[in-house]
């Protein structure tokens, strides 16, 4: 009963307490509503901002409990919602959930060797000085190029560009070369990416001529390394006879309709079952099976697992058929596993079409193509290709010039062809499918029909992947198993509730209610981190997780200050509400002008650091803005609540 | 609970053993890192790292008798529990046409060696890691740059809000700060088994947080040197100095402790690979502290004490 007394007590008190505060503070009311709303505010922000990560997880676990067919179907049936979680929830680095972390560097230098008119004792021995000065220093090759033939007085013209042109003009000549040809290694990069199917791939352009590949999730290294190092090939391939190529699909169709006795998983499903359950895997980087078993390809997609998937028609650029992105992934599987191949003609090859040919509701559709599976010729004998606007009809086309001997072979292949399509294969993939509407002597074609002047200059850059090859070299490789980015969450999870339950235990210890009133504000600061992390898209990595832990121990500095300050005032015998006011208003400099140079080195440490290294300085800035904010509005209102009540008392240790 | 209130200390006055202190760790630092020198991660360095995890626990004696065997020379040492070895080498094995180091080469040759001689013993690997000797350079300039740069930008902002005799003396006790973790990391290096003092990307990380941090520390005292100037105007800078410090000094401890506990839970429960991290910044924070205690305002003190000698002549 006393008990039940006191609680009703408090409840009075505090009503009161509130009608006072009401009354009595009704500009300091105000102040704080706006003070209490932006707080509120932030705070369901960041939940917002979360609640995917929090999505992810109860998924995790519900696919755990699934047995394997079950959460098969249940990947199948809630795929949308599984897409839109997946792209909210806070990523994960590389560190932390596996995969592949690839600097690329573009052989600017053999590059420059290439382009070189005539090639003589000068010019290699000028390439010579610039292998040497670039692997000292970094710089870009082009640059360094024309150094050093401004040292030694040498005419740059005489090897590159016009020759009218002085040093300035060929640089400038280079410099164009150069970002085509790491452009031109960046599509094909990216091409090839796509068709391996990783999920969440980030490939991006660093410097001058540097390409960083960021691969989640994948653990066959080799495979990787082999597919972004090998040469581009660019081949010209004619079409198959549609009858032919669908009606061998067909008999393939049916032979694994009628094979599919046992309700074998579906391989799409089973593709993004292995994707959800990545971190939850505990194998190593060792090889994983990534070509199709037989019991992939017998679907249980119904009784046909082909024409299921594949819409067949033509959509007037010579392709056979279309599908999703999803099917393609699929039936690439189906269609490429081994013991699939002997159903299939020898002379017929299937490719995808390169790009989405349309996008319905967001979903990417590709068309697939049945070509000869001999090329009847390869990029090699290409010059040049150029992007322009056609002066016949004035729209966007595709000049290409080819090699005299190459001219010789293209008259005959365009000669014997005439209406027929001929297939623009690079890395296996179908870039266009032009009709040949003559013979072309002479080496000089066109390629008109295009869409806009985008696709006519990505189109000039497949054809110059032939002429130019731009090779690139893996200049540094990170790759993390799956396993070791799990133990990495384990500790670094444990690290930080440890880090926070001493922190707490301490704050309360030292500075008892308002110790507590710390706590708070750093519970409140830690998921503002975390929702501004996701919110950005920034990535959690393992430096990212020692930041945090860092920022456990150094937020409460900002609360520590004050209340040292109250401390000393009170001492002064002022009034709480001056001895509040006191304590904020002194202790706001030192807040101010410490945790801006700390933000500044913050700030260096993003700009110079790579990868992870950014991962710790990011969540270190988020940190000291969110422990100012919290510091200063959140427990400061907190405070004005306690002291606007009668009798108040703040026990500050 | 209440520590330090209403200290005295003779903090500035007793100036001179934070000057000895100071000056016996950087002779010693710098003596070390002269004689033994630095040992760089392979960030800086360049090369191949290969984490491996065994089945069953595995002597360091039989990994090497394997990686011999197949030909591997380079570092081999235990990371973490008995199972975990770290292979780290700077050979390039059978470099591919264009002369490119071939790390699915070095992994066949590991792959094959191990399981000749440790048959029973399978093994997985956790983790590659390879630099480029290209690479490798780019990063240790830019760790150097962002080192000074961060120096430098702080530099002109407390030459902004303070003055600039301030700003210079925090920058010294900063780098003062960095240099004695840096002949630490040199002397203590292979002292502790399982702790791996090696210079890499993380522990520049840790090099500017702790700038960042010790900043922190010095900036707190000198906000209130400013302040205390303009209430306490008959009072020698000395004493100004040594009251600042004072009061300043419960905070000082308090932030110093929470962020040095966090740190030893890093260092126990963060793993491997945060470790020497951890480590770094424990120290950091210890130096950091001590300078920005007798370091920082004692040498805006003997600025001005030199400035003012020199008007008097």
């Amino acid at each position: 009963m006393q008990s039940f007394g006191r609680k009703t007590g408090n409840l009075l008190t505090s009503m009161t307490g509130f009608r006072h505060f009401h009354k009595g503070n009704k500009d300091h009311m105000k102040q704080n509503g706006f003070k209490i709303f932006s707080i509120v505010a932030i705070l369901i922000m960041a939940i917002f901002f979360l609640y995917p990560t929090w999505q992810d997880g109860e998924l995790k676990k519900t696919l755990n409990t699934l047995s394997g067919n079950d959460s098969l179907k249940y990947i199948e049936e809630n795929r949308e919602k599984i897409e839109s979680i997946e792209d909210g929830r806070l990523k994960l680095g590389l560190d932390l959930q596996g995969g592949m972390y690839v600097v690329l560097e573009v052989d600017l230098v053999s590059l420059l060797e290439k382009l070189a008119k005539s090639q003589d004792e000068r010019i290699d021995s000028m390439l010579k000085v610039v292998v040497q000065r670039t692997n000292l220093s970094g710089q870009d090759p082009v640059i360094e190029l024309v150094k050093v033939a401004n040292e030694s007085g040498i005419q740059l013209s005489r090897y590159y560009g016009n020759i009218k042109n002085d040093n300035g003009e060929v640089q400038t000549y280079l410099e164009t070369q150069r970002d085509d040809a790491v452009n031109r290694a960046l599509q094909i990069i990216r091409t090839r990416i796509d068709q391996y199917g990783v999920s969440e791939p980030s490939i991006t352009k660093q410097g001058a001529g540097r390409i960083i590949v960021e691969l989640p999730g994948v653990t066959d290294e080799k495979r990787v390394r082999k597919l972004l190092k090998s040469t581009a090939l660019l081949e010209f391939k004619l079409l198959a006879k549609p009858e032919e190529a669908i009606n061998a699909l067909k008999g393939l169709d049916e032979r694994l309709g009628a094979a599919d006795t046992t309700s074998a998983p579906d391989t799409t499903a089973q593709a993004l079952a292995a994707k959800a359950q990545t971190q939850d895997t505990t194998a190593g980087i060792g090889p994983k099976a990534e070509t199709a078993t037989p019991a992939d390809t017998r679907t249980a997609n119904a009784k046909s697992p082909i024409f299921s998937r594949l819409q067949v028609g033509n959509t007037g650029s010579g392709a056979i058929g279309v599908a999703t992105e999803f099917e393609r992934d699929a039936l690439t599987k189906i269609l490429n596993a081994h013991e699939n191949q002997k159903y299939l003609p020898a002379n017929i090859a299937y490719h995808w079409s390169a790009k989405a040919i349309a996008n319905q509701n967001g979903v990417k559709i590709f068309a697939l193509y049945a070509l000869e599976k001999e090329a009847s010729m390869t990029g090699g004998s290409i010059v040049d290709a150029k992007a322009t606007i056609g002066q016949m009809m004035n729209t966007p086309e595709v000049t290409m010039k080819m090699d005299p001997e190459g001219a010789r072979e293209w008259a005959i292949l365009t000669g014997a062809n005439v209406d027929k399509n001929l297939a623009i294969v690079l890395d296996n993939t179908v870039f266009s499918a032009p009709r040949i509407k003559q013979k072309i002597t002479g080496g000089n074609s066109s390629i008109d029909g295009l869409e806009n002047m985008e696709e006519a200059k990505d189109l000039e850059n497949v054809l110059k992947a032939g002429a130019l090859p731009a090779p690139v070299n893996i200049v540094q490789e990170r790759t993390v198993g799956p396993s070791l980015g799990a133990d990495s969450i384990q500790s670094g999870l444990w690290s930080s509730i440890w880090a926070l339950v001493i922190v707490a235990l301490v704050m309360i210890f030292y500075y008892r209610t308002a110790g507590l009133l710390a706590n708070l504000a750093l519970i409140i600061n830690l998921t503002v981190i975390l929702g501004v992390l996701a919110a950005f898209k920034g990535t959690l990595t393992l430096p990212g997780i020692a930041g945090m832990v860092l920022t456990i121990g150094m937020a409460v500095d900002a609360n520590v200050l004050i209340y040292e300050r109250i401390r000393e005032e009170l001492m002064t015998g002022k009034t709480l509400k001056a001895t509040l006011d006191a304590g904020y208003d002194k202790a706001w400099s030192a807040i101010f002008d410490s945790n801006i140079t700390t933000f500044f080195t913050g700030v260096v440490l993003y700009a110079f650091g790579i990868g992870p290294i950014q991962g710790f300085a990011l969540t270190l800035m988020i940190g000291i803005v969110t422990s100012v904010f919290t510091a200063i509005v959140v427990t400061r209102v907190i405070f004005d609540y306690i002291i606007s009540r009668p009798n108040a008392k703040l026990s500050i240790g | 609970m209440r520590l330090f209130q209403n200290t005295n200390y003779d903090f500035i006055g007793n100036r001179k053993f934070g000057y000895v202190v100071s000056i016996v760790l950087l002779v010693i630092g710098l003596g070390s890192m002269a004689i033994r020198g630095l040992h760089y991660g392979i960030d800086f360095k360049g090369g191949t790292e290969i984490q491996l995890r065994f089945e069953k626990p595995v002597e360091i004696s039989e990994v090497r008798r394997a990686l011999n065997f197949a030909g591997i020379n380079g570092e081999i040492k235990r990371f973490g529990g008995e199972t975990e070895i770290l292979v780290r080498t700077e050979m390039v094995v059978a470099a591919d046409a264009e002369g490119q180091r071939d790390v699915t080469a070095l992994e066949e040759k590991i792959g094959s060696g191990i399981t000749e001689i440790l048959k029973d013993n399978p093994m997985k690997i956790m983790r590659i890691d390879d630099v480029g000797p290209k690479i490798a350079e780019d990063m240790k300039t830019s760790a150097v740059y962002a080192i000074l740069g961060s120096l430098l930008i702080v530099l002109i902002y407390i030459t902004i809000r303070f003055e600039f005799k301030f700003a210079v003396s925090a920058i010294v006790a900063t780098f003062h700060d960095v240099l004695v973790v840096l002949g630490l990391f040199s002397l203590l290096y292979g002292l502790f088994p399982g702790l791996n003092l090696e210079v890499d990307q993380t522990i520049i990380a840790a090099f500017l947080t702790i700038v960042g941090y010790s900043l922190n520390d010095t900036v707190i005292v000198f906000d209130r040197i400013r302040e205390y100037r303009k209430i306490f105007k008959g009072d020698t800078l000395e004493t100004v100095m040594n009251k600042s410090v004072n009061s300043t000094l419960s905070r000082t401890f308090m932030t110093s402790f929470t962020t040095f506990i966090v740190m030893i839970v890093l260092y126990i429960f963060g793993g491997e690979t945060t470790r020497p991290f951890a480590f770094g910044m424990m120290l950091g924070i210890a130096i950091g502290t001590f300078s920005s205690i007798f370091v920082a305002s004692a040498l805006v003190l003997e600025w001005d004490n030199r400035i003012s000698s020199k008007k008097l002549n």
